[in-house]
């Protein structure tokens, strides 16, 4: 025990706490990180450990606590400002720039160090990126090639190379091994085996429990902002993790409670030799009276999948058809056929940030509301009013501008609006990312009741608890194809699924 | 690439406006069939191309900025004057610092207030083009030998830079000047990062608002050059009214565009010569073919918008051939099942 | 991580937006006042209510049909030009007959307007680029119609100058503007649009098809425009346009429509918008101040008002 004290403490958290309007991302969080660690932090979608990365790697601030880099305060004043100190960050979505060249992406934003008399000096450029490669063991990669061909995978190994290139102390990882393939993985968890035995800490971020068990030293559980605890190896296990994560057994009727199937063979939706991108002669049929669950990786195609059901993408082949024989083709012509489609991109798709809880719940429904071609105001705030109260929806009032209501009641605003169209065909793309536990119970209780009612869902979701809880059918995607049929069982758990999609 | 590439790939690149000649030819042999004629394209085309190379900054970061023309009117107007007094060296320095101050002004306002640059640069144009006309008509007043009401009278030693062959020579020196700001100095790299993506940029460190403000810095710089070059050119300097002034940027943005199309092939500075080159053959011809004056600006309205919607025509082809693609592949193979489920 | 650069204000949406109303109604009376004043009251005289008439019409129909556009956060640069061709025509064929000029003036404004329209939205050009590639377009028109000269029109359409006319106009097309725009499908539409197009559509909008519709309700003004500058001067010139454009977006700027349209954009923006313009142009017409400063001033105007009203929050970035 005294020989754990004894290793340095590299990053301390005291009491960091942040805010977004009403939300509380995180709540008086305290913890540390050791020299030579490598320290995994999971929680579920809104738990608060991207905004508490963000937060180290000097993104943005916190709104109360302090940080103790090496025992002094740290509050770094930007990223630049980060990395000089010694904490760097990779993240989970593109981080590379199109139409320059791998040195210069590696080095963007740091190009004063290989400037003379105000001249960049390119070949030094080139050969420190080539040697920056080199040490995180990728080879074969021509510092002054465009990437603009290269793969998501080797853009991502790019930026790994510019975090390392800065020697930092503290290399924070957010999220980015998800989006990886085999050797992008070996290539990080090198680097991270080396950066233990330089003595340098990782804080390893990711909702992938097996990940973490295998290469973290000990991990750190959040839970909608707050510290919960941590693990180190010896007490790792899912069940105590998972129990952690959530706060309570998974078993509940937090879920479904039921465990039939879908309540008739009345095909609602079909799909037939869809073909775009990775997906190549896709066929589907959607019943009425069924949540038909579809899970995969967040780049197999089943986003744009749901886009194509709903008319928003138009496939390079196939066709969408309704049980009378209508194809769906565009989106007006979907909703006016009783669709609805929810996007997991909530406040750049899914609802207008700047507009109110009115104007959102019933912009679909503007042609059934208009008498004579003219909208009363009153309609409008009835409409509004009444999916309010149903969803128990949490605003100031219907004329409030939506981005100032939180996560979940923003996604109740979002169904609201298709729930007053009475829609008979449902689309959800991960209905319930980044919304807390309660609303989250909420949803699901929304979804049982519509295939109740008899309604065709299909719901699209990178959370296997999820999918396994809600489906009366799962369909795995991978790389474009539909790679298993499970229907609703109690023996099927996330390990039978994962084979299938990765 | 090797040096038989990067040859090949010039002439692959000088082939477009080759063809454009050659059907302006064909069509109006007599006109443009002499040397004079050729040399009068290569001609127009210098100005804006020093032109394009002051706008390439600004435009790889997302700037759209109309007050070119307005700014190098009164970077040569400053110029003219200086010249008169303190001779060539004068002339070429009083434009650049006037052009410097401009682009600090508007870069400044530009960065302090952060509203759309085509807002700041079309209010901004229309203070400079006020600013022109009032400059002008004081130095008739003041200075009768070197301006009129309408114009400044260019110093008379320098006016040979503007004519053939020295143009050519002055391009070639400032096309050198271009490229290597182009790729070595910071901001140019930073603009290009910027314009790539602005919030992943911001994720590195780097500042946008400073490095837009830095490109209009570096690209006035260009602008002075050019408008030394065009007062010589034209042995005058006038100024425009009633917003007349925003027709100078449209060449050179669409140049621009059109070096950036042929960006795999050649740098910029040649790929932006040959857009200019390709304008100014099309717009001689124009004027070869005796159609009337006011054709010109009907012909740069229909180029502007064709060039700026190349990429969703681009766009929207590959998406046909795409489609025509999988019909064919299904039509060939009629009893694919794929996985239904 | 593409992080919250978007933290929030403490300032609620609606507050803001009644705010900025009253910022501009404010600006009105200070405007007024301030001309009265320096005109020696001529301004609000009885002498003037004719030739305030013609600014007010000048001001405020356009900005009827813009509203539309403005809302969902395009503009049309090519007013001007629009206007002088269908001035040119107009006068042309007003010599023959003058509901046919009239016809035929509509008709060729509308198709100036889907022009635009085709290069906005088909084409995916910045509106702001495309219409004044098509002014330039407009413009090289009206001058090879005009042949360098004017074009005389019927002299009968002089008899429509009558103020009753004018402001009975003006108030017909605010009505009829003010309720599309408000309690229309398609008014509602338009904020939506402006407010975020990927979500419109998502809801089952037709959203090219309604970016589309503005262009010619634009242009529809524009042919208004065209027939009242021949009833007031029975004269087609390359001027005929005059700044149109830059006038109507001041005035919807001035009068509190965001740069980028949305929710935020309220019709009344046209009518005090629209009067502040003409009491600027009135006024400035009354002081004697010739073109060139009076570009000057609006010039500096332009960037005040986009500065005040620019919503810096919601727009991730700036170019």
């Amino acid at each position: 025990m005294s020989e754990v004290k004894e290793k340095s403490i590299i990053l301390r958290a005291e009491g960091i706490s942040k805010s977004f309007g009403p939300t509380k991302a995180l709540v008086q969080v305290s913890f540390e990180i050791r020299r030579g660690e490598v320290v995994g932090l999971i929680g579920e979608n809104g738990s608060g450990k991207s905004t508490f990365s963000t937060i180290a790697a000097g993104i943005q601030k916190q709104d109360e606590g302090q940080l103790y880099l090496n025992g002094e305060p740290y509050a770094p004043a930007d990223i630049t400002d980060a990395i000089s100190k010694g904490v760097a960050m990779v993240v989970q979505e593109q981080g590379t720039f199109n139409n320059i060249s791998v040195a210069a992406n590696i080095f963007a934003g740091r190009e004063q160090q290989f400037t003379r008399a105000g001249l960049l000096d390119l070949k030094a450029m080139n050969d420190a990126a080539a040697k920056a490669l080199e040490k995180i063991g990728v080879e074969n990669v021509n510092p002054a090639q465009v990437v603009n061909a290269m793969s998501f995978e080797e853009r991502k190994l790019l930026e790994v190379a510019r975090a390392e290139c800065a020697e930092p102390q503290l290399l924070i990882i957010d999220e980015t091994t998800t989006a990886l393939g085999r050797e992008g993985r070996d290539v990080m968890y090198r680097l991270i085996n080396k950066m233990r035995r330089d003595n340098r800490s990782v804080l390893f971020i990711s909702h992938d429990i097996e990940e973490l068990m295998n290469i973290c030293d000990s991990i750190i559980v959040l839970r909608d902002g707050h510290y919960i605890g941590a693990l180190n190896r010896e007490e790792m296990t899912v069940g105590a993790l998972r129990q952690m994560m959530v706060g309570r057994e998974i078993a509940d009727n937090f879920y479904r409670s039921d465990w039939e199937g879908r309540l008739t063979d009345e095909v609602a939706l079909s799909a037939r030799e869809i073909c775009y991108g990775p997906m190549k002669d896709l066929a589907l049929d959607l019943y009425k009276g069924e949540i038909l669950g579809i899970g995969g990786l967040t780049d197999c195609g089943m986003h744009d999948f749901g886009k194509i059901l709903f008319g928003i993408i138009k496939p390079d082949y196939g066709e969408v058809t309704l049980s009378d024989g209508t194809k769906i083709t565009a989106p007006n012509q979907a909703v006016r056929n009783r669709m609805a489609y929810i996007s997991k991109n909530r406040d750049t798709e899914a609802l207008m940030s700047a507009g109110s809880v009115k104007d959102n719940i019933c912009l679909p429904n503007l042609p059934r509301l208009a008498r004579f071609g003219l909208i009363s105001p009153k309609r409008e705030m009835s409409m509004a009013g009444s999916m309010a109260d149903a969803l128990s929806i949490k605003m100031q009032g219907p004329k409030q501008y939506v981005m100032y209501l939180s996560g979940g009641n923003k996604q109740k605003v979002s169904i609201g609006k298709w729930l007053a169209s009475e829609a008979e065909i449902y689309v959800f793309d991960c209905p319930t990312r980044g919304i807390d536990i309660g609303v989250k119970a909420d949803i699901y209780r929304i979804l049982t009741d519509l295939k109740k009612q008899g309604k065709a869902i299909i719901m699209i979701s990178e959370e296997l608890p999820e999918l396994i809880g809600m489906s009366d059918r799962i369909l795995t995607f991978k790389d474009g194809a539909i790679s298993g049929e499970f229907l609703r069982d109690p023996s099927i758990t996330e390990h039978t699924l994962i084979d299938y999609m990765i | 690439m090797n040096m038989k590439t990067k040859i090949m790939n010039i002439v692959k690149a000088f082939m477009v406006p080759v063809v454009l000649y050659l059907i302006v030819l064909l069509l109006a042999p007599g006109r443009v069939g002499n040397l004079d004629s050729i040399t009068s394209m290569l001609t127009l085309a210098v100005v804006p191309t020093v032109i394009a190379y002051g706008v390439h900054f600004g435009f790889t970061s997302g700037i759209i900025d109309f007050s070119v023309g307005s700014r190098m009117t009164l970077a040569g107007i400053f110029g003219c004057i200086c010249g008169c007094f303190f001779g060539p060296i004068g002339m070429i320095l009083g434009s650049v610092l006037a052009s410097l101050l401009l682009a600090a002004i508007i870069g400044g306002l530009f960065a302090l207030l952060k509203i759309p640059s085509f807002v700041i640069s079309l209010g901004s144009l229309m203070v400079f083009e006020v600013i022109g006309e009032h400059l002008t008509k004081y130095c008739a007043g003041v200075l009768p030998e070197v301006a009129t009401y309408q114009y400044l009278k260019a110093p008379g030693n320098m006016q040979f830079l503007g004519k053939a062959p020295y143009n050519f020579l002055v391009l070639i020196v400032i096309a050198v000047i271009f490229e290597l700001v182009n790729t070595r100095t910071k901001i140019a790299n930073q603009a290009r990062v910027v314009g790539s993506d602005e919030l992943i940029a911001r994720n590195v460190g780097i500042e946008p608002m400073k490095v837009k403000f830095g490109t209009f810095i570096l690209g006035s710089i260009f602008l002075a050059l050019a408008a030394v070059v065009s007062t010589c050119y034209s042995s005058a300097v006038g100024y425009a009214a009633n917003m007349g002034s925003m027709a100078t940027v449209f060449k050179p943005m669409m140049a621009v565009i059109i070096g950036m199309s042929l960006g795999r092939i050649v740098r910029s500075c040649v790929g932006i010569f040959i857009g200019n080159l390709c304008l100014s053959v099309i717009f001689t011809g124009i004027i070869a073919l005796g159609w009337p004056d006011n054709l010109q600006n009907i012909f740069l309205g229909l180029f502007l918008v064709g060039v700026l919607g190349l990429p969703t025509i681009q766009r929207t082809i590959a998406g046909f051939k795409r489609r025509s693609a999988a019909r064919k592949a299904h039509t060939n193979m009629p009893s694919a099942t794929g996985t239904k489920m | 991580m593409k992080c919250p650069t978007l933290e929030k204000s403490r300032l609620g949406g609606t507050s803001k937006v009644a705010v900025r109303s009253m910022v501009s109604f404010l600006g009105l009376i200070f405007i007024v006042a301030f001309f009265q004043v320096t005109t020696g009251g001529r301004l609000l005289s009885a002498k003037n209510l004719q030739t305030f008439s013609n600014y007010a019409f000048a001001a405020i129909i356009p900005c009827c049909g813009s509203i539309f556009l403005m809302s969902q956060g395009n503009m049309d640069y090519s007013l001007a030009g629009n206007i002088c061709v269908s001035a040119a025509l107009g006068a042309l064929v007003s010599q023959i007959s003058i509901p046919l000029a009239i016809i035929v003036m509509i008709v060729s404004s509308l198709v100036m307007g889907a022009i635009n329209g085709v290069t906005c939205v088909c084409l995916g050009v910045n509106s702001f680029i495309a219409t004044l590639g098509t002014s330039f377009m407009y413009g090289g028109l009206a001058s090879v119609l005009l042949g360098g000269g004017s074009l005389t029109a019927n002299y009968d359409l002089k008899n429509l100058d009558t103020l009753g006319f004018k402001y009975g106009a003006i108030i017909a097309a605010a009505l009829v503007s003010f309720t599309v725009f408000n309690y229309s499908v398609f008014g509602k539409h338009c904020r939506a649009i402006g407010a975020k197009a990927e979500v419109a559509h998502q809801s089952g909008v037709r959203v090219k098809l309604e970016r589309f519709a503005p262009f010619l309700i634009s242009g529809f003004t524009c042919a208004v425009m065209a027939a009242f500058s021949l009833i007031r001067t029975c004269n087609a010139t390359t001027t005929s346009g005059g700044n149109t454009q830059i006038n109507t977006m001041l005035g919807l700027l001035l009068g509190g429509v965001p740069f980028s349209g949305g929710w935020n954009s309220k019709f009344r923006a046209v009518i005090v918008g629209g009067l502040i313009m003409a009491v600027v142009d009135n006024g400035l017409f009354l002081l004697n101040l010739n073109t060139a400063s009076q570009q000057l001033i609006k010039g500096f105007i332009f960037i005040i008002a986009v500065a005040l009203s620019f919503d810096r929050e919601n727009t991730a970035v700036i170019k």
